[in-house]
């Protein structure tokens, strides 16, 4: 079992016992089971994803850092965390596409990074919103015969 | 001696004042609750994040990171002050610029140029008063829940010790330790050391550990990690003390309402017990005239 902690500046997200969790570091994606190497790595921004009862749970995160500690013990301080189930995906879309513009308009490379950061993080979003409304189902009134 | 129909006029009035205060007071009740709240849900991660940057600050050494490094002569500081937008709320504004113009004016004798940000109205009396010069005034917002709220400041500030505007950038907020204490504080922000974030997490999130903890491995590289972590600790302290001021505001303005409902409380039994005496005397001496009356005509 990990001991798992995440949280954000305004509230602790979670603090559970888990089988094991997929972060998005800088690095690429590492997953993290009991008895893991001490480690501190930096976030991307991405989806992290759960395990425990058999059971897969999504999260977006944005950037932050991810904290590995002896005893199996993992702290995640994300800039922004977000269950699949709290975001809304029309509203994620309109930020994506907002975003995708202002990466377009931007002038210097520092304007750049910033835009590309803040789409990084929309797609991530909108990655785990859909997760929940899979795209070949569409969610409607079910026929009655 | 006033007459019966002053009195009672003077009692309408305290009766109203009192209904003012008295709603006042409870407003500030539930908004302190909510500030209190906010305040405690944010300390997990100020916690987690300064234990990490102490590790941090043991592996990598203190004089690569620009933002933790002092600079050897300071010329130029920025004074980050946290006040309300309103007044009546006892001493809590009043005390806190006193507190400011005192630290202001040991800096300006130590020959170190000083600009003031506001973040709250109430802090312009440092202009008018005092006559310190303001550089930036942010919008105080009404109640605190997200950073994004108070990274403006927080990005700006970093952005101008960096670009070397300033060489010092403090913050001076009122600490909240209970409902009956606050304290006016000035702490420095930039450059950040790491002794005094320790000093200012355990004030407001208790005793921490020594940060001694096993060699972690670091992704991409400690220094990295410590450029991604030490502008979000510098945001969260910002951020912390903008919720602090809260809780100070809305408790100072709670016990300043219930003192004076309690005060009106006491001025209108006064009235009452001195309007009903007038009363008494009244209704004796009519009584004696008709008494007298009645003899005079009895002869």
């Amino acid at each position: 079992m990990l001991k798992f902690k995440l949280a954000t500046p305004e509230r602790l997200v979670l603090e559970a016992e888990i089988d094991s969790v997929s972060i998005p570091t800088q690095m690429g994606q590492i997953t993290v089971l009991p008895n893991h190497l001490p480690l501190v790595a930096n976030l991307e921004p991405g989806e992290l994803i759960i395990r425990r009862n058999g059971r897969e749970e999504y999260l977006a995160v944005s950037g932050g850092v991810a904290q590995v500690n002896p005893g199996s013990q993992v702290m995640i301080l994300a800039d922004s965390a977000e269950r699949a189930e709290e975001i809304d995906v029309a509203r994620a879309e309109a930020a994506r596409e907002r975003a995708a513009v202002l990466q377009l308009e931007a002038k210097d490379d520092r304007k750049f990074a910033d835009t590309a950061a803040q789409l990084a993080k929309h797609l991530a979003r909108l990655r785990v919103a859909r997760r929940r409304h899979p795209p070949h189902h569409t969610p409607g009134p079910v026929p009655e015969d | 001696m006033a007459t019966s129909k002053e009195i009672r006029r003077r009692i309408k009035s305290v009766r109203s004042t009192r209904q003012i205060t008295k709603a006042m007071q409870l407003v500030s009740a539930v908004k302190m609750r909510s500030a209190q709240r906010t305040a405690l849900a944010s300390r997990t991660y100020a916690k987690l994040s300064w234990a990490l940057l102490q590790q941090l600050a043991q592996v990598t050494p203190e004089h690569l990171h620009p933002l933790l490094t002092n600079r050897t002569k300071v010329a130029k500081e920025a004074v980050v002050v946290i006040t309300a937008n309103r007044g009546l709320a006892g001493s809590f504004n009043a005390a806190l610029i006193e507190h400011v113009a005192a630290y202001l004016r040991g800096r300006v004798a130590a020959g170190v140029a000083c600009d003031i940000i506001l973040l709250g109205k109430r802090g312009r009396a440092l202009v008018t008063r005092y006559g310190f010069s303001v550089v930036a005034e942010y919008e105080r917002l009404d109640s605190y829940t997200d950073m994004a709220q108070t990274l403006p400041i927080a990005r700006q500030a970093i952005k101008d010790f960096l670009e070397k505007r300033y060489d010092q950038v403090t913050l001076a907020y009122t600490e909240f330790y209970n409902t009956l204490k606050q304290e006016p504080l000035t702490v420095t922000l930039l450059p950040t050391k790491v002794s005094a974030l320790k000093a200012a997490m355990e004030r407001t999130v208790g005793a921490l550990g020594t940060g001694q903890e096993p060699e972690h491995i670091f992704e991409p590289t400690p220094q990295l990690v410590l450029d991604a972590l030490l502008p979000r600790c510098i945001e969260m302290q910002v951020y912390q003390a903008t919720l602090e001021s809260s809780a100070s505001e809305h408790s100072a303005r709670m016990v300043a309402m219930k003192n004076a409902t309690d005060a009106a409380n006491d001025l209108i039994s006064d009235l009452t017990l001195s309007y009903n005496q007038l009363r008494q005397a009244g209704i004796t001496r009519e009584l004696t005239e008709i008494s007298a009356g009645r003899l005079a005509l009895e002869k």
